[in-house]
């Protein structure tokens, strides 16, 4: 058993729309601990995506408590919460959501910038991490001068940049053929093992579910019951 | 950090350089015009300050009379009314340091083969110490030659040039009205005077010499005009009226009577014109720096459309940890860039046409450091304040809604 990273205890989120209150989470109980391997799973408007946004602390919930490495963010800022994402938790987009306009090293060092590290610091960080995704030669292109699988290559780089203990990939592979794919999940896996992040990705694709040691089903704003471990 | 976000700011004003560009000329504009503005108005200033200068400090003048002869009326100084002796008086009242009388004429003087008609003033020795008005080369003549009736002559600059050019023109002679008149000095060089009139086309002779042998007087001892200097500017107000009682009484006139001279405060009125000329050049600049706020409302409306057009950059940044103040502050250093970038292309702008002014126009330009100061510290007011309200907006925006986005 590793150390607990996520707690979530009878979150409850709903939005409050013209119709009255929507509700989209229902009273979750979740616990991630580091090293975990999981995917998120359910079909549209199964409130995957708010579950994901508030384990970023993008969104917060309505009731219930949310606890990231013992800490309570419910009882915390804009900025405290911001620090939070920039220290501990890298995002994967479906959509990339690499800055169009500034290099890959940049793009890549962009969080060390906010966690005030220097620059030269920053630059030589990027380049490893660049390396480590298997794209050093690029690192002067821009987002737009290369492929999609290698642009999200990038963004699972910068998702590393401060050695977050919890990586969050909505969708990672939802804009790349299956080949891609395989190599994302791959990169995933391999940065799971080796360096013990815990990894959890929503998907609605069974072979990328395929490849996670566990599985939180959602059904209209609940986890479903768990099947049976591992397939 | 600020390094960073300044390599930001001038990545994110060179992505679209047309609208940069576009932006940055309101500023351009803006600061050119106040750095203009200031100039001509600091010119037109010093002018007027060189010729008060030149004047001589706290002066009243005083005119002899007016006349209405068979309903023709004359203006001041036709008729004879102040006398030297007046003057004489005038300088016994306590609130007065200096006295000058002065008959003054126009006349075609003569040296050699050169020629020029210019203004001949008969003086006291006095004169040069109410106007502040030394001897530059040579000597002045002093009451023994006043009470000789001597021909002798002091020289203006411009005189001087135009009739002797580089040669020395002291001790040669001058024929006033076929006369021989021995140059004693050359004046000081004294420039234009509130009329725009040249000071140094003068030449100045013994009251008496101008009175008895020169031009000739009604009445022995008769001078157009007297110059009196106040003690101090407190004491003008008192020294006017004191004047004005004492030639009054002097000649004797009955209490329902008008003047028969008119006194003028010179100080006062080149005081109005100087506070007028102040007027008008804060008046300049004021409206140059409308300009400059309808520059700076051009960089708020172009933040707005950037913020929205940045809307999904600016989610990403906080998913990935910026927080408030780091949006904030590069929105603002944006706009700050900008504006400051156009405020230098203004200076140099301000600085080129107004040069381009005093070669063209030949006027009077004087451009200050604090000038340049001025608009540059305005630009960057109008830039942080234009461009405060768009970052606030940015740094506002909820993560998740910037996100979705597209």
């Amino acid at each position: 058993m590793g150390e607990e990273v996520v707690r979530l205890e009878q979150a409850s989120k709903h939005y409050d729309t013209e119709a009255g209150s929507l509700p989209v989470l229902h009273d979750v109980d979740l616990v991630l601990e580091s090293g975990d391997l999981v995917a998120i799973t359910g079909p549209s408007g199964s409130g995957k995506s708010t579950l994901m946004n508030v384990l970023g602390c993008l969104d917060t919930l309505s009731s219930g408590r949310y606890l990231l490495r013992g800490e309570d963010t419910g009882a915390l800022d804009g900025d405290a919460l911001a620090r939070l994402r920039n220290r501990y938790l890298g995002f994967v987009f479906q959509g990339f959501n690499l800055l169009p306009r500034q290099s890959l090293l940049d793009n890549v060092a962009l969080p060390m910038l906010y966690a005030g590290v220097t620059r030269h610091a920053r630059e030589r960080r990027a380049e490893e991490l660049l390396l480590r995704v298997g794209l050093s030669g690029l690192a002067q292109r821009r987002p737009t001068q290369i492929s999609g699988g290698q642009q999200q290559r990038v963004a699972v780089a910068r998702a590393l940049a401060n050695q977050p203990r919890l990586l969050l990939a909505d969708e990672p592979t939802g804009n790349l053929d299956s080949h891609t794919s395989e190599q994302i999940m791959a990169l995933f896996l391999d940065l799971n093992a080796a360096e013990g992040i815990t990894v959890v990705v929503v998907t609605h694709d069974e072979r990328v579910a395929g490849y996670c040691r566990r599985r939180v089903q959602m059904v209209d704003g609940r986890v479903a019951p768990a099947p049976t471990g591992p397939a | 950090m600020l390094g960073a976000l300044l390599q930001e700011a001038f990545r994110a004003m060179a992505a679209n350089r047309l609208r940069t560009f576009l932006t940055m000329l309101g500023m351009v504009i803006g600061v050119g015009a106040v750095v203009l503005m200031l100039a001509v108005g600091e010119g037109a200033q010093f002018i007027v300050r060189q010729a008060i200068d030149s004047m001589g400090s706290n002066l009243i003048m005083v005119v002899s009379g007016s006349a209405t002869t068979g309903g023709l009326r004359l203006g001041a100084g036709n008729v004879p009314s102040l006398t030297t002796g007046d003057a004489q008086a005038i300088g016994e009242l306590p609130s007065v340091t200096g006295v000058a009388p002065v008959q003054p004429g126009s006349t075609q003087v003569m040296s050699g083969t050169n020629n020029w008609n210019t203004t001949v003033s008969g003086i006291t020795p006095s004169f040069l110490e109410v106007r502040n008005w030394p001897v530059a080369q040579g000597s002045a003549f002093g009451d023994a030659e006043v009470r000789a009736v001597a021909r002798v002559a002091l020289v203006g600059r411009t005189v001087a040039q135009l009739l002797f050019g580089d040669d020395d023109p002291i001790g040669r002679t001058l024929r006033i009205r076929d006369s021989p008149y021995l140059i004693l000095g050359v004046l000081s060089a004294k420039g234009q005077s509130l009329e725009g009139r040249d000071q140094d086309d003068t030449v100045l002779v013994p009251i008496t010499t101008a009175q008895r042998k020169l031009f000739g007087v009604p009445f022995p001892g008769t001078v157009r005009y007297v110059l009196v200097q106040a003690r101090s500017p407190a004491l003008l107000l008192r020294a006017q009226n004191a004047v004005t009682q004492l030639l009054r009484e002097r000649h004797r006139l009955p209490e329902a009577s008008p003047s028969d001279f008119t006194v003028r405060n010179l100080t006062a009125i080149a005081e109005a014109q100087a506070e007028a000329t102040r007027v008008m050049s804060i008046m300049l600049g004021a409206i140059a720096c409308v300009s400059l706020l309808v520059g700076g409302i051009g960089i708020m409306n172009i933040m707005l459309v950037s913020v929205s057009e940045r809307t999904r950059e600016i989610g990403i940044r906080l998913a990935i940890g910026a927080r408030e103040r780091d949006i904030l502050m590069q929105f603002l250093l944006e706009a700050v860039t900008m504006s400051v970038a156009g405020c230098l292309l203004g200076v140099a702008l301000g600085v080129g046409s107004a040069a381009a002014l005093a070669a063209g126009a030949k006027l009077t330009v004087i451009i200050t450091g604090p000038a340049i100061g001025l608009a540059f510290g305005v630009a960057l007011v109008v830039g942080i304040f234009f461009g405060y309200y768009p970052a606030r907006k940015a740094s506002r925006l909820r993560p998740i809604e910037a996100l979705r986005q597209q």
